[in-house]
């Protein structure tokens, strides 16, 4: 649901508020940019998506109706953004055969394949998942942090705490589901 | 709900999906899994939500100012293309027309479209205007886009892109030139014919300025100078991006020297004749934004002299400024103006250095704050 603030913020962009909209994209810019760079792995081409995004979004805005909140709205846009970049690059699963990728695209239902997320408050789920990290186990925290806040690759977590690439793939799973149960309402 | 424990193969294999590293073995173990349990799917669709949600948690953070400004120049730009633009001109021929064009966040720009006035019918001709204290923009019937800037007065043929594109300048534009091979477009001032192909420059050329100044920032210009009667009176010079010439009205040569005070000698030295060269070769100017940014609502200056600012602060807000101590003139500048109120700006030019300000009416009087002075000299003397 819109909170009053975003309904006000919002209903000054529809009418064309260029204050309004700087507000906006001042506040969701960074959380855009940090989610598509996750997607699509390069700083620049997360810039140019996310830019894109907030440029539709102010174009589009009086034509637009929130079922979400503004964060779930801007996040589910710029995520089928960079899934429709991934897939026009043919970057998405690039280490994957032709195959064994029609297999995985029949397996997954299309909306999961491409993951929409609709309705998520990303910025919320932020909040909790920074309030629950102190519950993991300590070596699963550290790696978690070294990939998540750091932005270590894998290799490099490897590399620094001697151990190896899957150990860190494992406790990198096992966080994200100690995480799942210790947030209740995932949306 | 409780996950269940997955093994360490099924666990890599997630992380893959997850950070799209997936290889051939680990997306064939996916899908098996999946295959397991129904609960599988929830527990990757959740684990996918945490891991993008996570993402928000990188240390790096993203350079918010470039990126708005990106954002802003491409939806400036979109709404000039959406409002009246090419409306305007099929109008044109309805007679007179008056277009609102917005700019930037405070400023609402006139555009005046009018029939010459004198009604002389061989020389009619489209007239576009921003008075003083407004800018604008205009789409010409070719697709180019043109931005006025304040005090700046075009006028053009009924004709134009028919057989010609001629544009005669008095003021301050910044030319955005569709591509037309056959067809120059040719941006006539007092004393300069300037001819582009496809490209974007500026063209300072108010009449009560001591010089003209031509400044590309992409493709190729060519400036040649010419008479009333429009007859060629020199060589061409051809500029290259990031350049800029600086013509001297008074010595009627097109000067190699950014500064002024530099080419004033050349005054009444050497009479322009037809095969002259023009005496140029130019400054190069690394950031040609110093010269085009007044079209942008973010408007930047480097050491510019406060006697240099001044008419362009009096055309931008229609007013008139008056130094009650002559010293300030020679202040010197640095910085970008993001907001377009009067008030504002006189409140960022007057705390970066010991300046007041008082504005009666229309008239903006600066003097020097001499308790300011004291403080400012103070701390910025030499060891």
């Amino acid at each position: 649901m819109l909170t009053p603030a975003e309904q006000y913020l919002i209903e000054s962009v529809k009418s064309g508020d260029k204050k309004a909209f700087a507000f906006l994209f001042s506040r969701y810019y960074a959380d855009m940019w940090k989610y598509a760079r996750n997607l699509v792995k390069d700083d620049s081409t997360a810039e140019d998506l996310v830019m894109d995004v907030f440029v539709r979004f102010w174009e589009t805005a009086p034509k637009l109706e929130f079922r979400t909140s503004l964060s779930g709205y801007l996040c589910q846009s710029v995520h089928n953004h960079c899934i429709n970049y991934l897939t026009r690059k043919h970057k998405k699963f690039p280490f994957v055969s032709k195959e064994i990728r029609d297999t995985l695209e029949n397996t997954f239902p299309a909306a999961v394949y491409d993951n929409p997320h609709e309705g998520i408050c990303f910025t919320e789920l932020r909040g909790q998942i920074e309030s629950s990290i102190g519950s993991l186990p300590e070596e699963c925290r550290r790696i978690f942090m070294m990939s998540r806040y750091e932005e270590l690759s894998h290799e490099e977590i490897a590399e620094k705490l001697g151990i190896s690439k899957n150990t860190v793939k494992v406790q990198i799973y096992r966080a994200l589901q100690k995480l799942r149960e210790s947030i209740k309402n995932l949306g | 709900m409780k996950g269940k424990q997955v093994s360490d193969k099924v666990s890599v294999a997630l992380t893959g999906w997850l950070d799209n590293s997936l290889s051939d073995e680990q997306a064939v173990e996916l899908v098996r899994w999946i295959g397991e349990d129904s609960n599988n799917l929830v527990a990757l669709m959740e684990a996918e939500k945490l891991w993008n949600a996570s993402a928000l948690l990188a240390r790096k953070e993203p350079d918010v100012a470039p990126a708005w400004n990106r954002v802003l120049d491409k939806i400036e730009m979109d709404d000039v293309r959406k409002l009246p633009g090419r409306q305007v001109i099929i109008k044109l021929s309805v007679l007179m027309k008056v277009a609102a064009v917005f700019l930037g966040m405070v400023l609402i720009a006139g555009v005046l479209l009018l029939r010459n006035p004198d009604g002389d019918v061989s020389d009619n001709y489209f007239k576009a205007e921003a008075p003083r204290g407004s800018r604008s923009v205009i789409t010409l019937p070719d697709g180019s886009m043109i931005w006025l800037n304040s005090g700046t007065t075009l006028r053009y043929n009924p004709d134009f892109g028919v057989r010609s594109r001629e544009i005669q300048l008095e003021g301050e534009a910044y030319f955005s030139v569709a591509e037309n091979r056959k067809i120059p477009f040719r941006v006539l001032t007092t004393e300069l014919c300037i001819t582009a192909l496809g490209t974007s420059f500026n063209v300072k050329a108010y009449p009560e300025e001591v010089s003209v100044e031509t400044t590309l920032e992409t493709g190729e210009v060519k400036i040649e100078q010419i008479t009333v009667d429009r007859t060629k009176v020199s060589e061409a010079l051809i500029l290259s991006p990031k350049q800029k010439a600086v013509f001297i009205r008074s010595s009627g040569l097109l000067s190699k020297d950014y500064s002024e005070d530099k080419a004033q000698p050349g005054i009444n030295k050497t009479p322009v004749t037809p095969a002259l060269k023009v005496a140029v070769k130019v400054d190069t100017m690394p950031d040609t934004r110093l010269a085009t940014s007044w079209k942008d609502s973010r408007w930047m200056f480097r050491s510019e002299k406060l006697h240099r600012l001044v008419p362009i602060l009096e055309r931008r807000y229609d007013i008139t400024i008056v130094f009650s101590d002559t010293v300030l003139r020679n202040y010197t500048f640095t910085g970008t103006i993001k907001e377009d109120n009067l008030e504002q700006v006189l409140m960022a030019l007057t705390s970066a250095a010991p300046i007041n300000y008082k504005i009666d009416h229309k008239i903006v009087i600066l003097s020097e704050d001499l308790e300011r002075k004291r403080i400012f000299d103070f701390h910025l003397q030499p060891d």
